[in-house]
């Protein structure tokens, strides 16, 4: 089990952005909370904070950047293919 | 610097119009781009003279026209020049008089040379040279003076991003910003065609609702010029402006990529919209209207009055400012590492879990402060200068 780091942008948000490569089963940390990433993912990506279910706002920098389109687990890589934006459009 | 410097005062040179500078140099500001070569070769005889050449001021009508010269007058207006020599070629439309004229209505003395009226080169070049020698004689003693920094303008800018910027330095730069404003100093931030998807949570950082109103017209007018001379289907969707390289590094939506950038700007509220080149009419938070591009965004920032440009940079740019700092920021070590004789600051130690954004933001109002007193940046030691481009319409 590897610790690995991610950065939480405002306190409201429900994913975080890993500051390093991480395989699945790391251990994502910050100060003061820790995700058992449930896929590898790439550093500057995102990975979910807790469960996400279909069509809850996607939260980074305290603002809504889209949807989920899918459920999302904790400790999923969110990205494309799980976030819908009708800003985008 | 620390034991010199109070935390809220910087060293400047006080301008007869109020404004302050940051830099004590003497512009040679050709009216047209024929008077680029004589501009160039009197700037290079004398000591403490920048030239600002330019593409410009030729077959240019209307709106356009009116840009490029108020570009121009604000190039001029700017307090980091005491003074201003205007060179003309003597037949194009805006006229150096006119050049002339905007830039004395600051106080600062103002000269002129026009070679059609001199005869040639070499003496047109003769006399910009003697004209030029005696404005810096005339500044050479004056002192810098203890100056609150509520007198600071300072412009935020990105480019050459990558996933390291929208985490670790644009956040860095907006606690600068704050603690700027903070301090009743003012940030202009612009870059319209990045904002695009996010207008609404720019909106709701308005002062009130006319500012608001302003913030979405500017958006939603860059958004139908990007329509009109996008006429490729595949470029129809907003997300379009996500390139292939800002997916791949973990943006997802255009909303995220935008509040990215936004961040730099910090958090307080946004007082005004400004055109481009044109001086915020109070302190604060400034939205100014202009298109992307890294030379023509901080051209009108200085055109704006800014002193100071505070740059964020993830893959690494060179790039400066002919009389204006523009201080270097990477949320990227790596690039930190190799660039290190470009970049002035690394906030990649907010990424190793080094460093907070907030002390980096701290660090880096300190390093605007140091700059503003008489730092050099990297860029200025290194003499870059290539952000000087006027944005035409």
């Amino acid at each position: 089990m590897t610790e690995r780091s991610m950065i939480v942008l405002h306190p409201n948000d429900n994913v975080a952005v890993l500051l390093e490569d991480i395989k699945t089963g790391d251990v994502c940390c910050t100060k003061d909370r820790k995700i058992v990433a449930a896929e590898d993912i790439e550093f500057g990506h995102k990975i979910a904070l807790s469960d996400i279910i279909h069509g809850t706002d996607i939260l980074k920098y305290g603002e809504k950047i889209g949807h989920a389109t899918q459920d999302i687990n904790c400790g999923e890589w969110v990205h494309v293919h799980n976030i819908g934006s009708e800003r985008g459009k | 610097m620390r034991g010199v410097l109070t935390i809220t005062h910087f060293l400047g040179y006080e301008r007869p119009d109020g404004q302050v500078g940051v830099r004590n140099y003497i512009g040679v500001i050709p009216s047209v781009f024929c008077a680029n070569r004589v501009a160039k070769q009197i700037a290079s005889q004398v000591k403490n003279t920048v030239s600002l050449c330019h593409p410009l001021g030729c077959s240019q009508v209307g709106a356009d026209l009116e840009q490029t010269s108020r570009a121009l007058i604000a190039m001029g207006c700017n307090p980091n020049l005491a003074a201003v020599l205007v060179v003309g070629l003597g037949c194009e439309r805006f006229k150096p008089d006119e050049l002339v004229e905007g830039i004395a209505k600051t106080g600062k003395p103002v000269q002129k040379v026009v070679i059609q009226n001199e005869g040639d080169t070499l003496k047109a070049v003769d006399k910009g040279v003697r004209l030029t020698r005696r404005l810096v004689a005339d500044f050479a003693m004056q002192k810098r003076e203890p100056v609150d920094c509520s007198r600071l303008i300072v412009g935020v800018k990105c480019g050459g991003t990558d996933a390291t910027s929208g985490i670790a330095a644009n956040p860095a730069v907006g606690s600068m910003a704050n603690c700027i404003v903070d301090h009743n100093g003012t940030v202009i931030f612009s870059e319209v065609t990045e904002l695009l998807g996010a207008e609404h949570i720019l909106a709701r950082r308005a002062v009130n609702k006319q500012v608001a109103n302003e913030i979405l017209h500017a958006i939603d007018r860059t958004e139908n010029k990007l329509r009109i001379v996008g006429g490729d289907p595949k470029y129809k969707h907003r997300s379009s402006l996500i390139s292939t390289g800002n997916f791949d590094g973990g943006v997802s939506t255009v909303v995220e990529k935008a509040l990215g950038g936004i961040y730099k700007s910090g958090s307080r509220p946004i007082n005004g919209v400004v055109d481009y080149a044109c001086r915020p009419e109070g302190q604060g938070v400034y939205m100014m209207d202009s298109p992307g591009h890294d030379g023509e965004v901080v051209t009108g920032m200085v055109g704006g009055g800014a002193q100071i440009i505070v740059f964020t940079t993830g893959r690494g740019t060179p790039t400066g400012f002919p009389f204006v700092p523009v201080i270097k920021v990477t949320g990227n070590s790596e690039t930190f590492a190799k660039m290190h004789e470009n970049i002035d600051i690394n906030a990649g130690v907010i990424i190793e879990g080094r460093s907070t954004i907030e002390d980096i933001g701290q660090q880096l109002f300190e390093n605007v402060l140091a700059v503003a007193s008489g730092k050099m940046s990297k860029a200025e030691i290194l003499g870059h200068d290539e952000l000087f481009c006027i944005a035409r319409l």
